[in-house]
């Protein structure tokens, strides 16, 4: 693999990063404690406090994610197969972010309008959203925390 | 209403629920009910009304079963500053604005137009939007949309964290602290209680019944029915009798659509507002930028594909050119 295809999967790693940290600080944002725990009194954060904004700010992230997501996975099946291995934990986390893009993308429709979920399935949904979004925050830390990869470049 | 919930009933109601609904998710087309069902709508003709309050005690005696019954003292919440109470419990009977035991009351206003001075008596409540941003941005989905178009607050999920009133434009639900799911967590850092709002008499629709602030009222001030009978009526009578409808686009189009002999911009600036008594503005789509993103989302998937293949594409073309061909 050539040094441009290095350096865009460096660029991309961090559009992710940063994608992920923003999903993750809207996504908290759903619930009503920003306003309570003085966040938004933060200068600068005041737009924590409004759900629209994070709400939206949540939407294009999920966006962002979902594009880079079938760009590398299209790009990885067609070209960096032989490169790159995924291992173990990078499955795990795969899961994870597969069952987190699939709820919100369920709840995306659910808030179409004409479109009715009875309430268990988003209560379901809600609940799935956020438990696999703490069990990925969790071990997304542990595996860097512990220098665990999720894909390996694998031996020429 | 007590809901005497202990944290085994929850999670227990949780486990039934995530498993109903696990089924649920396997039958998902039967899940998700498309706009063939048609929602219900209500039309209230203020010239019709006189203020008399039959519906208001109406709902009150029909709705006195789900109505809370806090838990006193009330845990301190922190930061105390910025959590405040919001007790309605000793005040039951006050019938001037919303409140958790109050889901409909008359908003009275003096009006001059056309030269002349008019009373009018407003039923407000959930104005039951078509596409509600309380239901669509609810944490827990406590308040949710039923297919007949109805907006309802689950009491037993609510942890009273009053989201659905800030994304509401008429900031309709009202909270009573010292009820509901929260008490049983972390009182003291998160959740204030339950909120409470019109929820249409539900029950009694889902038994073949009319709501009762709708049968009770001597005027027929109310109707209800299927939202484009509604939205014809309303239009008709708009254009045969030179009325104003409210409701109509607000928000997106709402369920509940009223008929006035003056327009609503004149109403409102004479009308008392505040905390418990909305505003009758015009109100633009609160969801419009989401179900905007959400287009986009559908489209991310395959730009990212596109874009992917693209590359490989021009990679491939690079390899296989004759100038590379000849090079080596």
């Amino acid at each position: 693999m050539n040094n441009s295809t290095d350096k865009s999967l460096k660029y991309a790693r961090w559009i992710a990063i940063a994608t992920l940290a923003a999903l993750a600080i809207t996504g908290f944002g759903q619930m009503p404690l920003y306003k309570r725990y003085y966040v938004s009194s933060i200068p600068g954060f005041r737009w924590t406090a409004d759900y629209y904004i994070t709400h939206n700010i949540h939407y294009a992230g999920a966006i962002i994610l979902l594009t880079l997501t079938a760009y590398y996975t299209t790009r990885y099946f067609m070209q960096f197969r032989g490169v790159y291995r995924i291992t173990r934990q990078g499955f795990g986390i795969i899961l994870f972010l597969a069952v987190i893009a699939v709820s919100g993308i369920l709840k995306v429709i659910a808030s179409q309008k004409g479109v009715y979920f009875s309430l268990d399935f988003i209560f379901f949904l809600d609940l799935l959203h956020i438990i696999f979004s703490v069990l990925f925050l969790i071990s997304a830390g542990i595996f860097k925390i512990i220098k665990l990869p999720w894909v390996e470049r694998l031996e020429k | 209403m007590n809901h005497k919930i202990s944290r085994r009933d929850l999670f227990t109601k949780g486990a039934k629920r995530t498993a109903a609904a696990g089924i649920a998710a396997v039958a998902l087309p039967q899940a998700v009910k498309g706009a063939t069902g048609s929602e219900l709508a209500t039309l209230l003709d203020l010239r019709k009304c006189i203020g008399c309050e039959a519906c208001v005690y109406a709902c009150k005696d029909s709705n006195a079963k789900k109505y809370p019954e806090p838990v006193k003292p009330f845990p301190v919440m922190h930061p105390v500053k910025r959590v405040k109470v919001e007790d309605w419990s000793e005040n039951r009977d006050e019938t001037t604005r919303l409140t958790p035991y109050t889901w409909l009351y008359i908003q009275r206003v003096k009006v001059y137009y056309n030269g002349k001075e008019q009373e009018l008596n407003i039923p407000r409540r959930c104005m039951h939007c078509e596409n509600p941003p309380c239901a669509n941005l609810c944490p827990w989905g406590s308040a949710h949309k039923q297919s007949n178009g109805i907006t309802v607050i689950d009491t037993e999920l609510c942890f009273g964290g009053a989201k659905c009133k800030d994304v509401c434009p008429w900031k309709i639900p009202q909270r009573q602290t010292g009820v509901g799911i929260y008490l049983k967590f972390a009182p003291s850092l998160g959740g204030n209680g339950v909120m409470y709002k019109c929820d249409r008499c539900y029950d009694k629709i889902a038994q073949g019944e009319i709501p009762a602030c709708i049968t009770e009222c001597p005027e027929g001030v109310q109707k209800i029915g299927p939202r484009e009978d509604i939205i014809r009526e309303a239009k008709a009578i708009a254009l045969s009798e030179g009325v104003y409808l409210y409701g109509l686009e607000e928000n997106g189009g709402t369920n509940t659509i009223y008929i006035s002999p003056v327009p609503f911009d004149v109403i409102d600036r004479a009308l008392e507002k505040g905390d418990g008594k909305p505003h009758i503005q015009p109100v633009a789509d609160s969801m419009a930028s989401a179900d905007l993103l959400s287009k986009a989302m559908v489209i991310a998937p395959l730009a990212g594909i596109a874009a992917a293949a693209g590359k490989n594409f021009r990679m491939l073309k690079k390899i296989f050119s004759p100038e590379k061909e000849n090079n080596e």
